[in-house]
């Protein structure tokens, strides 16, 4: 995949571009454009281009004037334009939006970046799933924080059911066994809400929550665990969730059904 | 027999046309018509009861007419001479003055010969009524147009309140103290330094593009919270207590309206020097409206001395009355906390 970025100030993109294809798995080529037409538009017509970062304020022309030359040569250009404040996508054609994929802001936010790469890559972001022997998540190796234990927690659950829905009364006997009704309750609200935000802020919302059920989309999880359920794999007895007392029934049906 | 009735029916006849200009008058003394006045409730009172028993007698209907006439005639002058001056009140007041005189004529006539009909009557009951929904129109036609003025003015009262929140939370002491912890973020960790320069940029957006947003649904309003208490955090090793008691969240609620009681916890509450210290977020949905609660279990204060420095609660309050129509309610003791309690309406 071949992207251009165009910005009239490059070292802005280019360290979080450095920073991002040393992690990133997606096989990228890249070229900077300072605000010269005439290169960018000569480039545009001798090479492939699949994605253009246009920055939207630079002197001499503006980003949307340059996505519509670019579209003029490429067509099939799928466009990003990266804004320091205050644009508005609605006031740009029709004919230009149907092309771009979306805006970002600067200062640029990597997993922003990296959505959209992957976007243009046609490629989904998956989430690796490690259980053994505790509980964590991986979205391109990169660790994610949940802002509490026990929304982490609460997800480790939603995962070990496997997409089967969930109930508020379910988790509270998992989560808070000891715990009086009403404080468990605030508790479970708490959990869900920072849950929540933390799979808006990674961009990987992956849970449907509505007020009675929570339910775990599965698809783009990848884990040990899942091919272990699916038959791919066997059990070898390695320790399983060992900071969630609830596993344990989780590891027997693992010793009894998959070894 | 037959006598007793024919009087009966003009004394019951009597107290309905009576009534019937009764509250006319008070429609027409009165700018909202379920507002009725205190003192104009006291005179519809007595010209109810006082005035058909006067009927009865001889003479009394002089009286009760006059009543009637010299109220229509104050009427006129309050009303037709007050703000709004319109053609279709002229003409009720007209009417009733008529209708007041032929009423005089008519009784008048029962009383000296009963061999009269009381057609004329019958007739100004129905005038009387007429009149009374068209007064009703008329006066909800005045009503939008004062609703229109009231509009504008509100709105220009909004965009001075605004302004203020803008002024207040752009407040220089706290981008400078927030770049200063965004740089000792730096001396430990990279990527958290990264990470807190994406979130004061985040807030400074919110804040820069808030001047024609007034309301926003309630996921946005927390995100400028989280990112206010993740710029306060930078602070400190461990993050402040929060709970969010989310119930409901898709409601819309004053944009910056749930800030300045959040940013108050912080400064105020003095949570962390307590154990079990918290601040909790509450929403919940009732019948009629969405009800968001912000409380803490610290300090507290005496809410007697709500002084000049909450300006900004204020501010607040007003911006939520405006909006919303949502009322807030402060409750704080020393030493037991506050609990700020906002109950935003369902609209209908």
């Amino acid at each position: 995949m071949n992207i251009i970025i165009v910005d009239d100030e490059i070292e802005a993109l280019h360290t979080f571009l450095d920073e991002l294809l040393l992690e990133s798995k997606l096989s990228l080529t890249y070229q900077f454009f300072k605000n010269d037409m005439n290169a960018i538009l000569s480039y545009i017509k001798k090479e492939k281009v699949d994605g253009a970062f246009l920055d939207i304020n630079m002197h001499n022309f503006t980003g949307v004037e340059l996505a519509e030359k670019i579209l003029e040569i490429s067509p099939k250009t799928k466009i990003v334009f990266v804004t320091g404040f205050n644009f508005n996508l609605e006031q740009v054609e029709e004919r230009i939006k149907k092309s771009v994929l979306g805006v970002i802001e600067k200062p640029v936010d990597i997993i922003k970046l990296e959505r959209y790469l992957y976007q243009l890559a046609n490629q989904a972001i998956t989430m690796k799933v490690v259980v053994f022997p505790t509980f964590d998540c991986y979205i391109n190796d990169r660790l994610i924080v949940f802002s509490s234990q026990k929304s982490k927690e609460l997800f480790a659950y939603l995962f070990v059911r496997h997409g089967k829905s969930v109930t508020m009364e379910e988790v509270i006997t998992i989560l808070w066994p000891d715990k009086p009704l009403e404080k468990s309750k605030i508790l479970y609200r708490d959990a869900v809400w920072r849950l929540r935000q933390t799979l808006k802020e990674n961009e990987f919302e992956c849970v449907i929550f509505s007020r009675a059920l929570l339910v775990l989309d599965s698809t783009n999880i990848i884990s040990e665990y899942y091919d272990i359920i699916a038959g791919k794999k066997k059990y070898k007895g390695q320790a399983f969730l060992i900071s969630y007392e609830w596993s344990i029934y989780y590891e027997s049906a693992l010793k009894d059904k998959y070894s | 027999m037959n006598d007793t009735l024919i009087k009966l029916f003009r004394f019951l006849s009597n107290v309905f046309a009576t009534y019937a200009i009764t509250l006319a008058l008070i429609h027409f003394n009165t700018a909202n018509p379920r507002k009725i006045g205190k003192k104009t409730f006291i005179i519809s009172v007595i010209l109810l009861v006082i005035s058909p028993v006067l009927a009865l007698f001889k003479y009394g209907v002089y009286i009760q007419i006059s009543f009637i006439l010299v109220l229509c005639l104050f009427s006129s002058i309050h009303y037709g001479f007050s703000e709004r001056l319109n053609l279709f009140w002229l003409f009720e007041s007209m009417v009733i003055v008529l209708l007041t005189g032929m009423m005089l004529l008519d009784n008048l006539q029962l009383y000296f010969s009963d061999n009269f009909y009381t057609y004329g009557l019958e007739g100004m009951c129905a005038v009387s009524i007429i009149g009374f929904f068209i007064s009703i129109y008329v006066n909800y036609v005045i009503q939008q147009s004062l609703l229109v003025k009231s509009n504008i003015i509100n709105e220009e009262k909004l965009k001075k309140l605004q302004t203020s929140v803008l002024k207040n939370q752009i407040n220089p002491h706290f981008i400078f103290n927030a770049l200063a912890n965004v740089k000792g973020t730096y001396a430990e960790d990279i990527s958290k330094g990264n990470k807190s320069i994406d979130i004061l940029s985040s807030y400074l957006r919110t804040y820069l593009s808030s001047d024609e947003i007034y309301i926003v649904p309630f996921d946005k309003e927390m995100e400028v919270i989280e990112n206010y208490l993740a710029i306060i955090n930078l602070k400190f090793n461990e993050p402040f207590n929060i709970i969010y008691n989310i119930d409901v969240s898709d409601f819309d609620i004053v944009f910056f309206g749930l800030q300045p009681f959040i940013e108050n916890a912080i400064k105020y509450s003095n949570i962390r020097n307590k154990e079990d210290g918290q601040i909790v977020i509450s929403t919940k949905e009732e019948d009629d409206a969405y009800v968001v609660e912000v409380s803490d279990n610290g300090e507290g204060f005496d809410t007697e001395e709500i002084g000049d420095n909450s300006y900004g609660i204020i501010n607040t309050v007003e911006r939520f009355k405006l909006l919303q129509n949502a009322s807030v309610k402060i409750r704080s003791k020393k030493g037991e906390g506050c609990t700020i309690t906002i109950r935003i309406p369902k609209k209908q």
